[in-house]
């Protein structure tokens, strides 16, 4: 097997990174004491001094695409789980959808309440033999990859739909082996995403699958 | 309780031969045992076997323990019926692990960023399967551990150690014949910085012995620091293994 490297140098709790304020989105990954900035979370820093978490929990922000499974439709909203922290809701009077328990629905966080409950809006309703995965939130960003290309690469190359939530839940759809062999590059972005050398590696499983 | 007869020092040395000074062996922590947990750690420590799992943060539940303004810590402390002899064999809560789930709990809020993850809850369930005297500052080492595998925002990471007196003097990292036939026990944890999160005492102390009980605990601290971010960095480097089954 061969070796790759680590993008960075790993911190851990309490370690000194760096002079600054925290970064926009880093709030839950480090914190600012006296001007110094710590890290809160196990993470990497580059020599630029950008941060890359490697654990997180995730923090709902307007805008966000999640996936979600309805669990929930007696009440006058539709309670979706989303498996973090966060209560989800879809409220019923604003979308058009029908929905039924058991669905895998895809939207976009449209408002945020207090303290921790989140409404989607412009949901649709996932049909077919899809599967639901899920990973840590942490490492979606990796999964989607720059400009989305990774994502492109599994959907094109493994010819399966895909629908990825920065909540952690991906949901896949397509022919039989494929799901499979998509659900296992998956697992191993996410064993594999702090190293470098990701897409290669990707391409040539697909590549391999593609032969046997 | 005391054993007729029974000496815990002789030449120097304890009674399982370890220096006043010296941690229990084996002393190793493993982070990302439990792949279905959002983070988990097993520690071995001299005889002790303890596996921790952390889940969160989720709604809280009950409803009436959330906080608008700060997360909830749930710890559970158990022990598993082989684990041990006499009574920590029993299945279910008992006087002891109440009390250890309250004290690990509450030296884990401590050191969590509750505020940043409000009206949520964070579960450390812990398991003891074989002890052997120490459990509690073990299961916080552990914990520690687990909760940084999960990602969860802490302000510095924390170790626990307990020192004690045995036969009029002073040693670290007491185990069961020590804590059971010795004259005091103090389980004391440490964040990095030095705060104090979990003090606890039983047994007669000066004020002398109980101020090198801390200072030997401390000392002792540097080393679980270490074995804590060696398992956390263990866990990224090296090569990673894609043969494992679906």
């Amino acid at each position: 097997m061969e070796e790759y490297e680590l993008k960075g140098d790993i911190y851990l709790p309490g370690d000194f990174l760096r002079e600054g304020k925290v970064p926009p989105g880093k709030e839950l990954v480090v914190y600012e004491k006296d001007g110094r900035l710590y890290a809160a979370v196990p993470l990497m820093m580059d020599e630029a001094g950008n941060i890359i978490s490697l654990e997180a929990v995730y923090k709902s922000k307007v805008g966000d695409p999640i996936v979600g499974v309805v669990v929930d439709t007696r009440g006058p909203n539709y309670v979706v789980d989303i498996g973090v922290g966060a209560n989800c809701m879809i409220l019923s009077k604003m979308e058009k959808v029908k929905l039924r328990k058991g669905d895998v629905v895809f939207g976009r966080i449209v408002r945020l309440e207090y303290p921790n409950t989140v409404i989607l809006g412009n949901v649709v309703k996932l049909i077919g033999n899809g599967v639901v995965v899920d990973v840590p939130p942490a490492k979606v960003p990796r999964i989607i990859g720059k400009k989305s290309s990774m994502l492109r690469l599994l959907k094109e190359g493994l010819n399966v739909k895909m629908f990825v939530g920065a909540n952690g839940y991906i949901w896949i759809d397509g022919e039989g082996d494929n799901v499979v062999e998509a659900v296992r590059i998956i697992k191993f972005i996410v064993i594999a995403s702090h190293l470098g050398g990701l897409t290669e590696r990707v391409q040539r499983m697909i590549e391999s699958f593609k032969k046997s | 309780m005391y054993k007729e007869g029974l000496k815990l020092i002789k030449d120097n040395k304890r009674i399982d031969g370890r220096a006043f000074d010296e941690l229990r062996k084996p002393l190793r922590l493993e982070v990302g045992v439990l792949p279905n947990a959002n983070g988990s750690a097993y520690i071995e420590w001299g005889g002790n076997k303890i596996v921790v799992a952390v889940y969160g943060p989720s709604e809280v539940l009950p409803k009436h323990l959330e906080n608008p303004f700060r997360g909830t810590v749930k710890a559970y402390y158990m022990m598993s019926t082989f684990s041990s002899l006499e009574e920590h064999g029993r299945a279910g809560p008992t006087r002891r692990s109440l009390e250890l789930s309250k004290v690990i709990g509450e030296a884990l809020e401590h050191i969590i960023f509750l505020e940043k993850i409000p009206a949520t809850q964070i579960e450390v369930y812990i398991l003891v399967l074989q002890a052997e005297g120490g459990t509690r500052v073990a299961s916080l080492t552990a914990a520690v551990a687990a909760l940084m595998d999960a990602g969860i925002p802490i302000r510095e990471p924390a170790v626990a150690v307990a020192s004690g007196k045995v036969d009029g003097t002073i040693v670290l990292d007491i185990g069961k014949e020590e804590d059971n036939y010795g004259e005091a026990d103090v389980p004391v944890g440490f964040t990095k910085s030095g705060e104090i999160i979990l003090l606890q005492a039983d047994g007669k102390l000066t004020k002398e012995e109980f101020k090198k009980a801390i200072e030997m605990s401390w000392n002792a601290s540097k080393t679980l620091f270490n074995l804590q971010r060696e398992a956390i960095v263990r866990k990224y480097q090296g090569e990673v293994n894609i043969s494992f089954d679906m």
